[in-house]
């Protein structure tokens, strides 16, 4: 078992090192609590591996599920997040409704005593820190940029669980599906904008950069003043329409100011001649996952279909 | 005295609607003065639809929401006789801002479009009769601020609560809106939902003006002047309620601009309320208007909110009037 060995590495590296100085007075109370911290450390650490092989792979961020889902077995799966039950945000939202689920919280971890916890790296910094010095196995991911660092990161996920040849043909499967599409040279003239809640437009090196190349856009972001992604303003827009603005799903029970930007009568109907709005499914690019063929392909067929009328 | 006065109002008013046409041209992008003339007519040009659809409905909102907040400010400092009476600050705006925010996120507005200012219109009714209830009690100047922090405190957290039980993760990113107020892509909907809400709350001061000049010089010698105070009372709490409510409702809480406004203009007035409600009508709408130019002109990428300018403005002027009041006191 690959990823309970990764497991024992981790715990090892987050023990607490005896200092080199001299012990003063002082800091005697320090070394006594540092030592009181090891004691309790170890004798967690003792239970926890005596029931990891039972508990599996708990994970904390909706994209650490997203892969989790992907590669493993129920069986496998400790807990994902609650996130991952809303069929907005994750393609497996069925699924997820059988399994247990997490709040965010480091104190969750700490019961269900997963033999590892996936997390993301940059958002809940406090907790992922928290979780490290509680002797928590934790294996952090940044979200990825691209598609070459998902698949880096699926890599990742696969190594932890053992799961190399699914990893391999998963990934291997969304290769073949996006070749189909590579025929479709970019088209400079199919100029698509990505427009996420509040306007912000993703630049190159983006998850969203490569689903437009995918198709054969041709990203306008930096024709609207932001080369590496960032808000545009609406007058920016109305300046210099891309053909297509792609935008998730918008679930009206669910208000938001985030999305009246893209209910301002400018896109609705001013620009309606000149500018195309296609929404597309929130849960299919709202993390990497090897389902991005299935944005591609939902994308091109809805752009090939409104080329046809 | 007054042939004076609407001379100069008439010339503010003209000053106004040229520094309207200006705030048309300035934004991330300057549009070329000829945008204003062929705007009407071009349909399908990019500044002039820039200008009509984007520009157009922020800067009548600003003109609207401003003049509410301006006369409401100097209206319940009338009432209260208390300079600092500000709806920002003696939690007026922040209640409104609760109740729009109820409205708005639990789906309300949705479905019914005149929930979103009504809701706004109620948190500012509830806070208002809770701090006239307050001031009734003869809690002094400084202890209406006091009141007025605690309210603010509370409607705060109540709105923090909300946004975190609301349905949709972005909701809990889009405090600053509502604490701190913009314009930014408000559309001419806004503008029908909240203008004439906020237009009978202005009439209604107004209405009540010469009335509240006669308070100025103490309840028993206005009472003896015949002046029912109960219903000026009355009036000014409904009155400010609209004129505040509606405008939080779309733009978010926008603090300082009732203080601010009834403060600078008092001199030229010569400290009579009948003057000055007008004019600080005026004159809100002024400060409103150029603080939403300034708002989406100065940064190259994004906005700023309205009332970190209001706030840059006015809380230095609060700061010298609290000083001031307690240095007279001594």
């Amino acid at each position: 078992m690959l990823w309970l060995r990764q497991f024992k590495r981790g715990v090892r590296g987050n023990f607490p090192r005896p200092p080199n100085v001299p012990i003063s007075r002082r800091a005697r109370g320090a070394w006594r609590r540092a030592s009181l911290i090891l004691i309790v450390a170890v004798l967690l650490c003792s239970v926890t591996t005596l029931r990891a092989t039972a508990a599996g792979v708990a994970s904390l961020n909706l994209c650490t599920d997203s892969m989790l889902l992907e590669l493993a077995p129920d069986a496998a799966i400790a807990a994902i997040t609650t996130l991952s039950r809303d069929p907005a945000l994750s393609p497996f939202a069925i699924r997820a409704r059988t399994l247990p689920v997490l709040h965010g919280y480091a104190e969750e971890i700490v019961r269900l005593q997963p033999a590892l916890t996936l997390s993301g790296a940059g958002s809940t910094s406090a907790t992922n820190a928290l979780l490290a010095r509680l002797g928590v196995s934790l294996e952090l991911f940044d979200a990825a940029p691209d598609l070459a660092a998902f698949a880096e990161n699926f890599r990742r996920v696969g190594g932890y669980l053992g799961a190399h040849e699914r990893t391999e043909a998963l990934l291997a499967n969304m290769r073949r599906r996006l070749e189909r599409h590579q025929k479709n040279e970019v088209d400079p003239a199919l100029t698509a904008l990505v427009l996420e809640p509040n306007g912000y437009a993703p630049g190159p090196d983006t998850l969203a950069d490569d689903l437009l190349a995918a198709v054969g856009m041709t990203n306008q972001a930096a024709a609207l003043g932001v080369p590496h992604g960032g808000f545009v303003t609406l007058e920016a827009l109305v300046r210099s329409p891309p053909a297509w603005l792609l935008v998730s799903t918008i679930d009206p029970s669910r208000p938001a100011l985030a999305n009246e930007f893209l209910q301002h009568p400018v896109l609705r109907q001013v620009l309606a001649n000149r500018l195309r709005v296609l929404a597309v499914p929130e849960s299919l690019w709202a993390c990497g996952g090897t389902y991005f063929a299935d944005a591609v392909d939902f994308i091109a067929q809805n752009i090939h279909a409104a080329a046809a009328q | 005295m007054n042939g004076r006065y609407y001379g100069w109002l008439v010339g503010s008013m003209l000053a106004l609607g040229a520094g309207f046409g200006a705030s048309l041209l300035l934004g991330p992008i300057t549009l070329p003065w000829s945008t204003l003339v062929h705007a009407a007519t071009n349909k399908l040009d990019a500044d002039a639809i820039i200008l009509r659809e984007v520009r157009l409905p922020r800067a009548l909102l600003a003109l609207v929401i401003g003049s509410g907040l301006g006369m409401a400010g100097a209206a319940l400092q009338a009432l209260l006789r208390n300079p600092l009476a500000e709806p920002g600050l003696i939690g007026i705006s922040s209640g409104s801002a609760l109740g729009a925010i109820v409205a708005f996120y639990s789906g309300l507005s949705a479905q019914f479009a005149l929930g979103l200012p009504l809701g706004g219109l109620l948190g500012a009714l509830a806070a208002t009769l809770i701090l006239y209830r307050l001031a009734s009690e003869r809690v002094g100047t400084t202890g209406l601020i006091l009141a007025g922090v605690a309210l603010n405190s509370l409607a705060g957290a109540a709105i923090v609560l909300a946004l975190n039980l609301a349905p949709n993760p972005y909701a809990a990113y889009e405090i600053f809106f509502w604490l701190m107020g913009a314009l930014t892509d408000r559309i001419f909907v806004h503008l029908v939902l909240a203008g004439p809400l906020i237009a009978t709350g202005v009439g209604l001061l107004a209405s009540v003006a010469p009335r509240l000049e006669a308070l100025a010089l103490g309840e028993d010698t206005a009472s003896s002047l015949g002046v029912d105070l109960a219903q000026v009372r009355r009036r000014v709490i409904l009155g400010t309620a609209l004129a505040v409510g509606p405008g939080v409702a779309v733009a978010g809480a926008i603090g300082f601009v009732g203080l601010v406004v009834p403060h600078l203009l008092r001199p030229w007035v010569s400290h009579r309320p009948r003057l000055l409600l007008p004019a600080s009508a005026l004159g809100g709408g002024a400060l409103l208007l150029a603080a939403d130019t300034i708002a989406r002109s100065v940064l190259l990428n994004g906005e700023l909110k309205l009332g970190v300018i209001t706030a840059f403005i006015g809380a230095p002027l609060f700061l010298r009037l609290a000083l001031k009041l307690e240095s007279d006191r001594r």
